[in-house]
């Protein structure tokens, strides 16, 4: 909540896609979180998070709009899709079936969003799989996960827990190679990690190199991104969006 | 296929109309689990954004199941609003690349700044995630040309074609529509005047600005409407400029009311909600049952049961509509969705009639919104423009939205409206045309029954200016109806709720 810095942030929109339990509510929480204290909890629920970058010469604030269980019948609103400049695809690399998603995910954003959209494509629970043989991979982590999952709650906490991963050979588990995710990535343009919001490695390097792959200086300003309309960064031209909430501002303090 | 996760639900809606959405979000918020069904694949029923092929493939089912159930007209089919006559122009190759960049509204209406939407939106914290612009100008089509009508005071102030006189009256006039005049004596026994006569009687207003009042700053339909409801409407409107800006009206973005409804739906998700669009979601029965209802609906292989059911009536079969069975009186209109990708005359910017400064100004930016009325013998001709800066079309074009209550339901659409589009626009680069017919307002009532909620279709004729916060209404009514008085209100906030619909507002 420092106020101090004067550099203008340049808000970006994000949004998550990919089937339901590989961890996407996780992901964007492990980032959220990293940058203040544990024990603030977010509000389950919550439409959309935000979080702040911070790059040499800029900063950037992500506005990241969770799914909301509204992708489980393909049921995301266009308005979902509407003025996004980053998208992050999650699969589990531990089910294959959750690649193929992905790519589905991807082709459906190709269709309906910004054609300069800037595209992650991330291979969660790598913390299942770690080389690192000792890494306990079983019944812990996965509660630890579905502890943090926000509206993919319930269903994922019931198919996680159903489905146990094997615990001893705990390479065993990983279905999805590094070597064709990441090709698949590669020839579509997207940019590529594997990651675990469980330990939270990788989690920022997601953000940073989506911070850095977008075009800031081609883009022209999106009339939707300005709910705020008064408030807007300097950046974009002045337009005459209107902000609704206007002597509403009466806000209990923010968690990023 | 996946399959819903549970044979039960507190509350089933179908429809994600405006106020079917405002219902399915708000009872999520009070906690309830709710099951939101659409059969179509597009979000929003009768107030959707379509893309452009969207619309070209609704206008063309439209045409087919309107003569196909043109038969079996059971008598509560006309509890719905129904649409036919419906036209396209063929799809240019420009228009067919372009087609996904185009919101369409099926429900064109521009929302009063005080109101019971902007009220809603601001309570859901829905603001969040639409957004709105202020309406540019809003003209009055005359012999000479479009001429814009001054809307506030201070415009009045400045118009230097209304005399000193006349702009006593106006004020003297303005002054009284915003105050409580229910129970002026000026009002008493004229409640029910043409307000053009009432104008012209009680003010002393010369004839033309009684035609900008009525059209323009009270939106009727014709100088003849009734005073008192036209009063009401220009007292709400008049109190609406100034609070987001000069203009009474916001516009909505990419298509205005599909929006809204998307912002609603997922709230309602953010809170539980489960969403089925399309065939699958289409159900195949629904029946009351001593404690609820029970659907069939493809995507489940089991029934599903619920406590209540909210859903307009064109979604539910005949028998559990109960009709009253008079006369269907039934009111239509002719509507018209048309492209073009030159300036609208209209559109235009130049300096109000207020003295040229002689400043080097930079050549002032035309205005993106519009609405231009066409008074006619009886009913006006409404139009309503966006521009690019609404989002719902590529830059540089317009999209053009008329509409009118036809008198003869056998005249085309396209006959009654398209020499008024020409007076916008030469160069349509599409058109649609097509008629809805909507119950008149005694005609049908349904009824709500204890588990059923029916919502009503907004069925006047200023869906223009009324219609977002009719579905408002209608939204909340559902409410209340399913959660009783007593209980938590309509959005309330929980005093314990953190910032819900997204924190760490800008805390820079």
């Amino acid at each position: 909540m420092s106020d101090e810095t004067p550099v203008k942030a340049v808000q970006v929109k994000l949004v998550l896609l990919g089937e339901a339990a590989v961890g996407k509510s996780s992901l964007v929480l492990r980032f959220c979180q990293g940058d203040f204290n544990e024990n603030t909890s977010p509000t389950i629920g919550a439409a959309f998070l935000t979080q702040k970058c911070r790059l040499e010469n800029r900063i950037v604030k992500f506005e990241i709009w969770d799914t909301a269980g509204q992708e489980r019948f393909h049921s995301l609103a266009p308005m979902y899709y509407r003025n996004a400049q980053a998208a992050v695809v999650v699969y589990d690399i531990t089910k294959a079936a959750s690649l193929e998603k992905a790519k589905a995910w991807v082709k459906e954003l190709q269709r309906q969003a910004n054609a300069n959209i800037v595209i992650a494509l991330v291979g969660n629970k790598l913390d299942l799989v770690s080389e690192s043989s000792s890494t306990p991979a079983t019944v812990t982590p996965a509660a630890q996960e579905t502890e943090t999952e926000g509206e993919d709650g319930e269903d994922d906490s019931a198919e996680e827990s159903i489905t146990p991963t094997p615990a001893t050979e705990s390479d065993d588990a990983r279905q999805v190679p590094t070597a064709e995710a990441e090709a698949y990535a590669k020839e579509s343009g997207l940019l590529f990690f594997e990651a675990s919001a469980k330990t939270g490695h990788n989690v920022g390097e997601i953000f940073t190199e989506i911070a850095k792959t977008i075009p800031f200086d081609t883009i022209t300003p999106e009339p939707a991104t300005a709910q705020t309309g008064n408030r807007r960064s300097a950046g974009n031209h002045e337009n005459n969006n209107v902000n609704l909430g206007e002597g509403q501002q009466a806000k209990k303090g923010g968690c990023c | 296929m996946a399959e819903l996760e549970s044979d039960h639900y507190d509350v089933i809606v179908i429809g994600t109309g405006l106020a079917e959405s405002i219902a399915a979000a708000s009872l999520a918020k009070a906690g309830q689990s709710v099951l939101h069904l659409d059969p179509n694949v597009y979000y929003g029923g009768e107030q959707a954004s379509l893309t452009l092929d969207e619309l070209s493939s609704w206008s063309n089912t439209i045409n087919q199941s309107s003569s196909s159930s043109a038969s079996s007209s059971s008598s509560c089919h006309s509890s719905s609003i129904r649409y036919h006559s419906s036209s396209t122009t063929p799809l240019t190759p420009q228009l067919e690349n372009d087609r996904r960049r185009y919101s369409l509204s099926l429900f064109p209406s521009i929302l009063p700044s005080r109101g019971s939407l902007i009220d809603t939106l601001i309570a859901s914290d829905v603001s969040k995630y639409v957004s709105f612009k202020l309406l540019d100008s809003t003209s009055i089509y005359a012999e000479e040309g479009v001429k814009k009508v001054p809307g506030s005071k201070e415009e009045i102030f400045k118009d230097k074609s209304i005399g000193l006189v006349d702009k006593r009256k106006l004020m003297k006039f303005l002054l009284f529509a915003t105050g409580e005049f229910e129970n002026d004596d000026l009002l008493k026994g004229k409640e029910d005047q043409p307000l053009s006569t009432f104008l012209q009687g009680t003010f002393s207003i010369p004839q033309q600005l009684t035609e900008s009042i009525s059209y323009a700053i009270a939106h009727c339909s014709s100088p003849n409407d009734q005073t008192l409801p036209a009063l009401q409407r220009t007292r709400r409107y008049l109190k609406s400029i100034g609070r987001y800006g000069g203009s009474a009206f916001l516009v909505g973005q990419y298509g205005g009311a599909g929006e809204v409804a998307q912002g609603f739906c997922r709230a309602c998700a953010v809170f539980g909600g489960t969403y089925v669009l399309g065939p699958t979601a289409a159900p195949t029965s629904i029946e009351t049952t001593p404690d609820g209802v029970l659907i069939q609906i493809p995507c489940h292989p089991r029934p599903v049961t619920a406590s209540h059911l909210v859903s307009a009536p064109i979604h539910l079969p005949p028998s559990l509509l109960t009709c009253s069975n008079t006369d269907t009186k039934e009111t239509t209109s002719s509507n018209c969705i048309a492209i073009t990708a030159t300036l609208p005359e209209a559109l235009r910017r130049r300096s109000l009639s207020v003295e040229e400064d002689d400043e080097e100004k930079p050549e002032p930016e035309n205005d993106d919104t519009a609405v231009i009325v066409f008074p006619r013998e009886e009913n006006a001709v409404r139009a309503y423009i966006n521009g690019e800066g609404t989002g719902s079309c590529p830059a540089g074009q317009y999209i053009i939205y008329l509409s009118t209550a036809a008198s003869s339901p056998s005249t085309s659409p396209s006959a009654i409206l398209r020499p008024y589009l020409q007076k916008i626009t030469n160069e349509p680069t599409f058109e649609a045309y097509y008629v809805a017919t909507r119950p008149s307002y005694d005609a049908i009532k349904p009824e709500s029954t204890g588990n059923l909620v029916i919502l009503e279709p907004y069925i006047g004729d200023y869906m223009l200016t009324e219609g977002l916060d009719w579905e408002a209404k209608q939204g909340e009514k559902a409410y209340y109806a399913i959660m009783g008085r007593e209980g938590k209100g309509f959005f309330e906030k929980d005093p314990t709720d953190e910032e819900e619909m997204g924190f760490g507002e800008d805390d820079l």
